[in-house]
């Protein structure tokens, strides 16, 4: 709106600044100097342009003549009938004259360096090198070390005794089951697996037992004094029950299994975490009271936990395989955007 | 490049300090000119020159061909932005500021032998009120409107020293120029012989 009003009369201001200008030269005709800066400053323009900022943008680049010729056209043909365009225009004019008159400042001293006391030049890897290659051959390290921590993961799930494998086959475990039975009683530190494995197995039960025998009170020694009243029923029944340590058999959907076991060891006492009667079988076979069993672990009422043992998951040392795959393929990535980035930079 | 400048290049990258020299003999009243029309104070001025200087020659192989003048202009430039940033942080007043005014003032070539001490005097005043309206500009604004209106750059020439493009450029030197034609014209930094409320 105020710029419409000062559009709408732009000669009463301009008639009034020149008047002034007039006046101004008449009693000042001795003071006037000469020079871009001298007109600029004797110049009878208003103090502040009423162009739009396009308007202001066009004309610094007419001066500079960076318009196209198709805007320069449409530009002169704009300053030939709008005076105030032409004032602006001869007002950014004055000052790039004004700024060009300025003269070289004469440096206080010479700015050459001594010989002697002259820095090092520092030699640098070029960064576009170090920011493409290096994250390239990062992400390639890293793609590589997560394939070797994948095959190394494939090796000892392979590799793996009972535990692991029972999942998959009952069968097998069947026929691998006297020795394997001891490392699943004592070193493995998977229990629900291994809880797995006797529910899976029934012909395992039996087979396990008597190999599982004498490392059992070894075990059964070390968790004695451990007994945990959570569970009392359970626990005084156990030892009752069994001898000399335990194998954890899941017997409420095959009882006959804990009962063979039990019947089988006599060493080696059979803890179930089953219903009663199938609890009552398999304590009814032999009861020398040499040693307890504890189960500890209440969430998982098919798993008994034996001595001296700890149901962690296996511990991954280092980022896992995933973590370093995406990793390593994110470090490529980047090479690769910066290397187009740069390339289209120039 | 001149051949001849790209030679001195070639050599002061490798550790040729005389080579070296050559080019920054080329080149120092610019660069100077440059800081103190920045930064306004001639002492600051020829400090942060010669870290310019300095910065070149120690980071010359990163020079990978190019204008030279553009990338020693660039380094210049960000060595007057770290002036000025400094200075906002730990505003202080020169010593020699303090002291009479004519040892303060930087040392002008004389264009014109025949000139008497008045129009001397009065051609200083000018080019002080000139340089005290550059001063009233915003950083980013008063760096273009001094590589292109006092120094004579190209446009491209401002972009690549100023690490923008050309629209920014552009925008930048014309809104420099408008607010220091509106500088001027309010004549505020003006000698009082040159405004307009002036009566003789």
């Amino acid at each position: 709106m105020r710029l419409q009003a000062r559009r709408s009369k732009p000669w009463e201001g301009r008639r009034s600044d020149s008047a002034l200008a007039e006046t101004q030269s008449e009693r000042c005709a001795t003071c006037r100097v000469d020079g871009p800066a001298a007109t600029l400053m004797n110049s009878s323009q208003p103090q502040r342009s009423k162009l739009p900022e396009r308007d202001e943008a066009l004309l610094s680049a007419y001066l500079d003549k960076q318009l196209s010729a198709a805007e320069q056209v449409s530009l002169e043909r704009r300053l030939a009938v709008e005076p105030i365009l032409r004032a602006e225009l001869d007002g950014l004019h004055r000052t790039a004259a004004a700024l060009r008159s300025l003269e070289q400042v004469r440096p206080p001293r010479s700015f050459t360096l001594d010989p002697a006391t002259a820095p090092k030049p520092r030699f640098f890897l070029p960064r576009t090198w170090v920011m493409q290659m290096g994250s390239g051959f990062a992400g390639l390290a890293l793609v590589l070390l997560a394939t070797v921590q994948m095959l190394g993961m494939g090796t000892l799930a392979v590799g793996a005794p009972a535990p692991m494998a029972a999942k998959e086959s009952p069968t097998t475990q069947a026929t691998q089951g006297p020795a394997a039975a001891p490392m699943m009683a004592v070193a493995s530190t998977a229990a629900p697996t291994m809880a797995v494995a006797s529910t899976a197995a029934p012909m395992m039960g039996a087979a396990a037992a008597p190999a599982a025998a004498p490392m059992a009170p070894a075990a059964a020694r070390e968790a004695g004094p451990v007994a945990q009243p959570t569970q009392e029923p359970t626990a005084a029944m156990v030892a009752e029950a069994t001898t000399g340590g335990a194998v954890s058999v899941t017997a409420a959907d095959r009882p006959e299994a804990a009962a063979a076991a039990a019947a089988d060891g006599g060493a080696g006492g059979i803890v179930t975490n089953a219903s009663a009667p199938a609890r009552e079988s398999a304590a009814s076979g032999v009861a020398p009271p040499s040693g307890a069993v504890q189960s500890t672990d209440t969430s998982s009422p098919d798993t008994v936990r034996l001595p001296g043992t700890q149901a962690e998951p296996r511990r991954v040392v280092g980022l896992p395989p995933g973590l370093t795959l995406a990793i390593g393929v994110a470090l490529i990535g980047l090479g690769v955007i910066w290397s187009l980035y740069s390339r289209r930079r120039g | 490049m001149t051949n001849e400048e790209q030679r001195l290049v070639e050599a002061g990258q490798q550790g040729d300090v005389e080579a070296f020299n050559q080019l920054v003999k080329l080149y120092e009243v610019r660069v100077y000119n440059l800081c103190y029309r920045m930064l306004g104070d001639a002492d600051a001025a020829a400090d942060v020159a010669q870290d310019t200087f300095i910065a070149a020659y120690r980071n010359l192989s990163r020079f990978r061909g190019g204008m030279f003048r553009s990338w020693l202009f660039r380094i210049a430039t960000n060595a007057c932005y770290d002036a000025l940033r400094a200075r906002k942080r730990r505003p202080s007043v020169s010593l020699s500021a303090m002291g009479d005014a004519d040892d303060a003032a930087p040392a002008f070539d004389l264009p014109d032998l025949g000139e008497t001490p008045d129009e001397r005097a009065l051609r200083h005043e000018l080019s002080a009120a000139i340089q005290r309206g550059i001063a009233q500009l915003p950083e980013e604004q008063r760096i273009v409107v001094i590589l292109s209106d006092v120094q004579g750059f190209a446009y491209e020439e401002i972009a690549e020293v100023t690490s923008t493009n050309l629209g920014t450029v552009k925008s930048r030197l014309s809104r420099a120029r408008a607010r220091l034609r509106d500088i001027l014209r309010a004549g505020e930094l003006l000698p009082a012989k040159f405004r307009h409320d002036d009566v003789c």
